[in-house]
C-alpha cells in the first residue's frame, strides 16, 4: 500500500468523515427511539395493520405479490418465512425500536415499529 | 503472454467479453450468498473487480463497456425488477464516480475502489428510497456506507492482485509508469 499521494489520504480522510457522520446519525437517533408499542404493516405504502408489540401473535400478510408470515413473540417482530426471491426480510433480526423497519422489496412490504399514542 | 494482441480489436474484444462475463459471475455468486443481515437488495458490488480491472488494462471508455454489457446481460438473466433497479443505479453510480475519481482526483486504485463502493451503495439507497417511501435512511446509512467502503477496499486490493499477476495493466498505454513499475504509482498521462 506504498506510494499513496497526499490526495489519496485526504479522499481516505473524506471517506473516513462520512462513515463517522453516518454513525453519529444513527447513534443520536437510536438515542431518541425507545422501545416501541406498535407493529405497523404497511403494503405498497398503505397501513395494512397496526398490532401491540406485547401481544404475542402470528400473521398472514397476504401483500398480493406473496405471503409473509410475521410473528410478534416477546415485545419483537420478525418475519419468520416468506415466498419472496430475495428472503432478506426474512434473514432480517427481530426488531422490537421505534423507527427499526423490515422490508421486503419483492412484495412491497415493510414491518415498522411505532411509538403509542 | 503477448501484449500487443489484446490491444489490436480483436483482442480488446475477447478480453473486454472475458471481463463482462466475470462481473456477471460475479454478480451471480453475490445473489447466491446473501450478506444481507439488516439492509434488503444490498450487494457488495464485487463486479466492480471487472469494471476495475477493464479502467486499469485499457481506459474508462472501456470500463463505461463492461458496465453496459453487464447490465444488458443482467436484466436478461435476472429477471427481477427491484434487484434490477438496484444492480443498474448501483453499478451506475459507482462507474462515474470511479471514472471521476481516476481522470479528475487522479487517485490510487485502492481509493478509486473505495469511492466506487460507497457510490455503489449510495446508489442503491436512492433506489429503497424512491421505491419504498417510508424506509429509516439513518438506520441504514451507517451500514451502507462503511459497508460499501469496506467492500470498495476488499474489490481494490484484489483488483490490484489480478493486474499484477497477470501483467496485463496499462495496454493503451493511458498511464504513465515509473520506472519501479509499481501500479500504485500510475498517474494519468495529463496529470501528475
Ligand atoms: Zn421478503
Amino acid at each position: 500500500m506504498k506510494k499513496l499521494k497526499f490526495r489519496d489520504y485526504l479522499a481516505i480522510i473524506i471517506l473516513i468523515l462520512i462513515s463517522i457522520f453516518t454513525v453519529m446519525v444513527y447513534f443520536v437517533k437510536l438515542q431518541y427511539s425507545t422501545r416501541g408499542e406498535y407493529v405497523t404493516v404497511y403494503v405498497d405504502g398503505k397501513i395494512r395493520y397496526s398490532v401491540s408489540l406485547s401481544t404475542n401473535t402470528t400473521l398472514e400478510i397476504d401483500t398480493g405479490n406473496g405471503i409473509n408470515t410475521l410473528v410478534i413473540k416477546d415485545g419483537e417482530a420478525y418475519i419468520e418465512s416468506a415466498d419472496c426471491s430475495s428472503q432478506d426480510c426474512v434473514n432480517h433480526v427481530p426488531i422490537s425500536r421505534v423507527g427499526e423497519q423490515i422490508i421486503c422489496i419483492p412484495h412491497k412490504l415493510i414491518i415498522m415499529i411505532e411509538e403509542g399514542n | 503472454m503477448n501484449r500487443e494482441i489484446l490491444n489490436t480489436n480483436s483482442g480488446k474484444i475477447a478480453m473486454l467479453a472475458m471481463l463482462t462475463v466475470l462481473s456477471l459471475i460475479l454478480t451471480y455468486l453475490e445473489s447466491v450468498f446473501s450478506l444481507t443481515v439488516t439492509i434488503p437488495g444490498v450487494k457488495l458490488g464485487l463486479a466492480n473487480i471487472a469494471v476495475l480491472m477493464a479502467m486499469y488494462i485499457y481506459d474508462a471508455r472501456e470500463a463505461v463497456v463492461v458496465t453496459i454489457c453487464k447490465i444488458l446481460f443482467v436484466t436478461i438473466f435476472f429477471g427481477n425488477m427491484y434487484s434490477l433497479l438496484y444492480a443498474i443505479t448501483g453499478a451506475l453510480f459507482s462507474l462515474v464516480a470511479m471514472i471521476l475519481c481516476v481522470k479528475i482526483f487522479d487517485l490510487n486504485i485502492i481509493v478509486v475502489s473505495m469511492y466506487g463502493g460507497l457510490l455503489h451503495n449510495i446508489g442503491q439507497l436512492i433506489v429503497a428510497r424512491l421505491i419504498l417511501s417510508s424506509i429509516a435512511l439513518s438506520y441504514y446509512l451507517p451500514v451502507m456506507t462503511i459497508g460499501g467502503i469496506i467492500c470498495g477496499l476488499i474489490v481494490g486490493i484484489i483488483t490490484i492482485f489480478i493486474l499484477k499477476l497477470t501483467k496485463l495493466y496499462n495496454l493503451s498505454g493511458v498511464y504513465n509508469i515509473t520506472k519501479t513499475k509499481d501500479l500504485q504509482t500510475y498517474t494519468t498521462k495529463d496529470g501528475n
